[in-house]
């Protein structure tokens, strides 16, 4: 924005043309400002946003090694049933508040043969996450600390958890704790879609 | 009375602190009875309730200084106008703290025995002492003049020098809020563990924004001043930096970007997102009132003139603030119109903006040396010879010496014609006046570009050749790293009031001992690392613990990295800070509101001769090596 | 100062000298190339400094001690070794922590626009100005005698 000249007397019609520039320019910053301030205030908190992955719709990255009690375990071998893959810390406030909510969820699906969990020990050590298994009495298999699934899943933090269906395919990323009857209503749903 | 509120409430959170009085929240959250004596009073700006607290504070100090200096015309309706603005920020900001942003409010149940004490990076390191009540003074320091920039268009008043007038104040605000930056990255230097001290980080961004375009003001007033031009670029950049800061504000506490150094979020967000809105629609409808009463009375003779410098440096510098802004913010804009996630990081900002720095060197070389109106090319040629030399043969040792790369061998090679510009003036007025001849604006100028140029080198210099490596160490074991010898000792257990440190003992050389350490606090999740550094004037060397040992293997990994010339970057920030002390001291010149062609005050001077005489020049022209 | 003096090429030599000096400098300085910089170490730091840390808040995965910016950089070093362009290896990480991984920006699309206002920005900028310095010199104000003020001149001389 620069000064336009001249308080010389000048033709008459300089006069309305300067007070409109200022009128018009100051209108284009208002309109800028206003789209900056709609877009400011609908964005929500940065860490809402990370539930996205570009993983949604695609096959499951696959796994296999041995959990903490020395078992084989392959992803590939849930094909057919629902597997949330959960990826947690002992430390870590959340993991330990759905730690339960995984239990009853995993007791009744496994009894029903629909669904099942897989845990995966992220930033925290083996021990650790044994001791922690065995305190809150989890049965479900856990696979130990693996750079290469945490990389694979594009894991950020935990507790993390994703949906795999019966295909392999990556239905849904949960970022935060997980509630059982939130993952029954998940699971509810896509059954209804015909997954 | 606003400022005894103010202290009352300041007092009364710090002595709730240092108490370690839990029954509030604030104090249960941000303190613990572990917590040493410095780190409880600084709790009090630790997190967002007393950061409001705290803005409130200066911006209260801020209005009683006010007030009393300008108590001799506050019949005036325009001081009455600029007074009532400040009383209105100020309502908005003690407003947040009775309802959103409450610090002293209670705690629901029980009182808890013991508090889980301050973010553990805010409890490390005694420049959380000075950063934020510095940044503060800097960023509410703009409120003032803000407020004279709307009183004027308010009252119409715009031909006075009211600008002229609060220049000082402006100054001040900006020269707190360079420090506040300064320290900022010292502080992030010391203590996140990484080796940088700017990371493009939006909290970093918010405070560099307000500098940027108070920077662009400060120089473009003098335009005004000489010539009564340039005054709606002025305005809006003086009403720009004010909106920033309130931007900045938002971008902070709102927990719409991810940041390292964020606030806990909080239902302020929305409200300042709102104040900002009604502060741009102030601004924005203000000048458009008054658009046709700022029509100034000249024009800009030619490009190659000190206003045409000024104005490219306006441009140059709104430019900076746009790119800044732009990448801060795009992320935001790219979600909100297809729900993409993009990051806009460090390779972003460096590759966007180092154009714009280096073209700044160039034109903080050339400025000085510009007379008013129009310069001849022999004028020029004369008043830059010795700097281009200096700069041509400092770019040829730099490459003697084995520099490489573009980039940074244009900013040695313009930083020495910048340095070289300004050391020029700086002579020359030291031959004419004598020591006393040095304070004043030009000079006071002078030195902060010096201080500019120091910190840009220093950037340049540790950003292409700083070198970093991690090793794993057995005790006993030495590794030789870009020129050092680092000897890990071994590692010891400490233990504090407030945490737990495992620490690594390394010579560094033979000689200095440093000790890296991994801290674990009592509530925090994670263990913090804290580097420990050796600076001294040829590089720093930095250490951090990568991995501790663990039960099964005494060994360690030990990260290095280690920088040229950063030391030399608080050197400038200390320069710039002695220049702007300068600049505000009354020099043996002419007041501002004086007309240019009034004699200057020292009786026996004259009209002093520069170094050269402009053939051909008007009567009444401006001095040859007049800088100002 | 004649004219003549002023425009010998006495004057302007230093001034050339000077270019072929900075110039001859540059040239040096920006050749060779970064044959010496294809190290191992140094693409992985390069790649993994446009990488942000998948857990910070803020700092690359070439700044980062946390464990995910561990196995990260582990991950590139690996890549590296095996051959793969830094682009793939980019794509390979986006692919798994999503767009948002990288530092910089795609070029295409909407976040064109990030690389794409500036210039504009700049182009803009330069235009205004060029258009503000014609008009001004067009309306003829400021320095310089208008032949008023040199016939006022000739009159007050007597001429």
């Amino acid at each position: 924005m620069v000064t336009p000249v001249g308080s010389r007397p000048g033709p008459a019609r300089g006069r309305p043309r300067r007070g409109r520039t200022a009128v018009v320019a100051a209108l284009a910053v208002a309109a800028v400002m206003a789209g900056l301030i709609a877009v400011l205030a609908s964005s929500p908190a940065a860490t809402d946003v990370q539930a996205r992955s570009p993983l949604l719709g695609k096959p499951a990255p696959g796994f296999s090694g041995r959990d903490l009690s020395g078992q084989a375990v392959r992803l590939s071998e849930f094909r057919g049933r629902f597997v949330l893959v959960n990826f947690f810390a002992s430390w870590c406030v959340p993991c330990r508040q759905e730690q339960p909510e995984l239990a009853s969820w995993y007791q009744e699906h496994q009894a029903a043969g629909d669904a099942s969990l897989v845990g995966v020990v992220f930033s925290d050590s083996a021990d650790a996450a044994r001791r922690y298994q065995a305190q809150t009495g989890a049965t479900w298999p856990v696979i130990g600390p693996d750079d290469q699934v945490a990389l694979d899943y594009g894991v950020r933090g935990q507790p993390e958890s994703y949906v795999v269906d019966p295909s392999g395919f990556v239905l849904v990323k949960i970022v935060g704790r997980v509630t059982a009857r939130g993952l029954d209503l998940l699971l509810a749903r896509a059954k209804a879609q015909g997954a | 009375m606003i400022l005894a509120g103010a202290l009352l409430g300041t007092l009364a959170m710090e002595r709730a602190l240092v108490t370690h009085d839990f029954s509030l929240s604030y104090v249960a959250e941000n303190n613990a009875r572990a917590t040493p004596l410095l780190y409880s009073i600084t709790g009090m700006w630790s997190a967002l309730q007393g950061s409001i607290l705290l803005w409130s504070l200066v911006l209260a100090g801020y209005l009683a200084v006010m007030v009393r200096y300008f108590r001799s015309r506050s019949t005036d309706p325009l001081v009455g106008w600029a007074t009532l603005t400040v009383y209105s920020v100020s309502a908005f900001f003690f407003g947040l703290m009775l309802g959103p942003a409450n610090p002293f409010r209670t705690i629901g149940g029980p009182v808890p025995a013991d508090g889980s004490g301050p973010n553990p990076l805010l409890q490390n390191h005694p420049l959380v002492a000075f950063h934020p009540p510095m940044l503060y003074l800097g960023y509410v320091g703009f409120t003032i003049p803000f407020a004279f920039a709307v009183a004027a268009l308010v009252t119409g008043r715009l031909g006075e020098g009211w600008l002229l007038e609060t220049r000082r104040w402006t100054l001040f605000a900006w020269g707190f809020l360079t420090v506040g930056i300064v320290l900022g990255a010292w502080w992030s230097y010391q203590v996140l563990g990484w080796g940088g001290y700017w990371a493009w980080d939006p909290v970093e961004n918010a405070s560099f924004l307000p500098w940027l375009v108070g920077t662009a003001y400060l120089h473009s007033v003098m335009v005004q001043e000489r010539r009564g031009m340039l005054r709606i670029w002025n305005l809006s950049l003086l009403l720009s930096t004010f909106s920033l800061t309130i931007l900045g504000t938002f971008l902070t506490r709102s927990g719409v970007l991810d940041s390292v150094h964020s606030f806990t979020q909080s239902a302020i967000g929305p409200l300042i997102l709102g104040f900002f809105g009604v502060v741009v629609a102030v601004g924005v409808g203000l000048i458009a009132w008054r658009g046709d009463r700022l029509r100034s009375p000249g024009a800009i003779d030619s490009p190659l003139s000190r206003e045409g410098a000024f104005l490219a440096n306006n441009v140059l510098f709104a430019g900076f603030a746009f790119v800044v802004l732009l990448g801060t913010v795009f992320p935001l804009i790219a979600q909100a119109y297809n729900g993409q996630a993009l990051s806009v990081g460090r390779p972003y900002f460096d590759t966007m903006t180092a154009p714009i720095a280096l073209t700044l060197l160039f034109l903080m070389a050339i400025a000085p040396a510009l007379p008013w109106r129009k310069a001849s090319a022999e004028l020029l040629r004369t008043r830059l010879q010795w700097p281009a030399w200096f700069a041509g043969l400092a770019l040829l040792a730099c490459v003697l010496g084995g520099v490489r790369g573009l980039g940074t061998l244009l900013a040695f090679g313009l930083g020495a014609f910048a340095a070289g510009a300004a050391a020029r003036q700086l002579v020359l007025s030291f031959r004419r006046q004598g020591l006393a001849g040095l304070v004043g604006r030009a000079n006071g100028g002078m030195v902060v570009h010096l201080g500019v140029v120091v910190i840009a080198v220093a950037f340049a210099a540790s950003s292409s050749f700083g070198h970093r490596g991690e090793f794993r160490l057995r005790p006993g074991g030495v590794v030789r790293f870009d020129g050092h010898d680092i000897a890990f000792l071994g590692t010891r257990t400490e233990r504090h009031p407030n945490r737990v440190s495992l620490v690594a003992d390394l010579r560094l050389d033979g000689a200095t001992v440093l000790r890296p350490a991994v801290s674990q606090f009592p509530f925090a999740t994670e263990a913090i690392g804290t580097p420990s550094v050796r600076s001294s004037p040829f590089d720093d060397v930095y250490t951090t613990i990568v991995s501790p040992p663990t039960a099964g293997d005494p060994s360690a990994v030990i990260g290095v990295i280690v920088q040229p010339l950063i030391a030399w970057l608080w050197v400038g920030g200390t320069l710039m800070a002695v220049g702007t002390f300068m600049a505000a001291m009354p020099g043996r010149r002419r007041r501002p509101t004086d007309p240019a062609s009034a004699p200057l005050p020292a009786a026996g001077e004259g009209v002093a001769v520069g170094d050269s005489v402009l053939v051909g020049a008007p009567a009444g022209a401006p001095v040859p090596g007049d800088p100002a | 100062m004649t004219r003549l003096a002023k425009r010998s090429p006495a004057r302007w030599l230093p001034w050339v000298v000077l270019g072929a000096l900075v110039a001859g400098a540059l040239a040096v300085g920006t050749s060779g190339g970064s044959a010496g910089r294809q190290s191992i170490d140094h693409r992985v730091e390069r790649v993994a400094r446009d990488v942000r840390c998948p857990q910070c808040s803020g700092q690359s995965a070439a700044d980062s001690d946390a464990e995910t910016a561990v196995a990260v950089r582990a991950t590139i070093r690996q890549q590296v070794e095996q051959g793969r362009t830094d682009g793939q290896i980019k794509r390979y990480l986006a692919d798994r922590y999503g767009q948002d991984i990288l530092e910089r920006p795609p070029a295409t699309g909407v976040a064109g626009l990030v690389w794409a206002l500036p210039v504009v920005g700049f182009v803009l900028a330069l235009t205004g100005l060029a258009f503000a310095f014609r008009r001004w010199k067009a309306q003829g104000l400021g320095s310089g005698p208008t032949e008023e003020d040199r016939r006022l001149v000739e009159e007050a001389r007597g001429g």
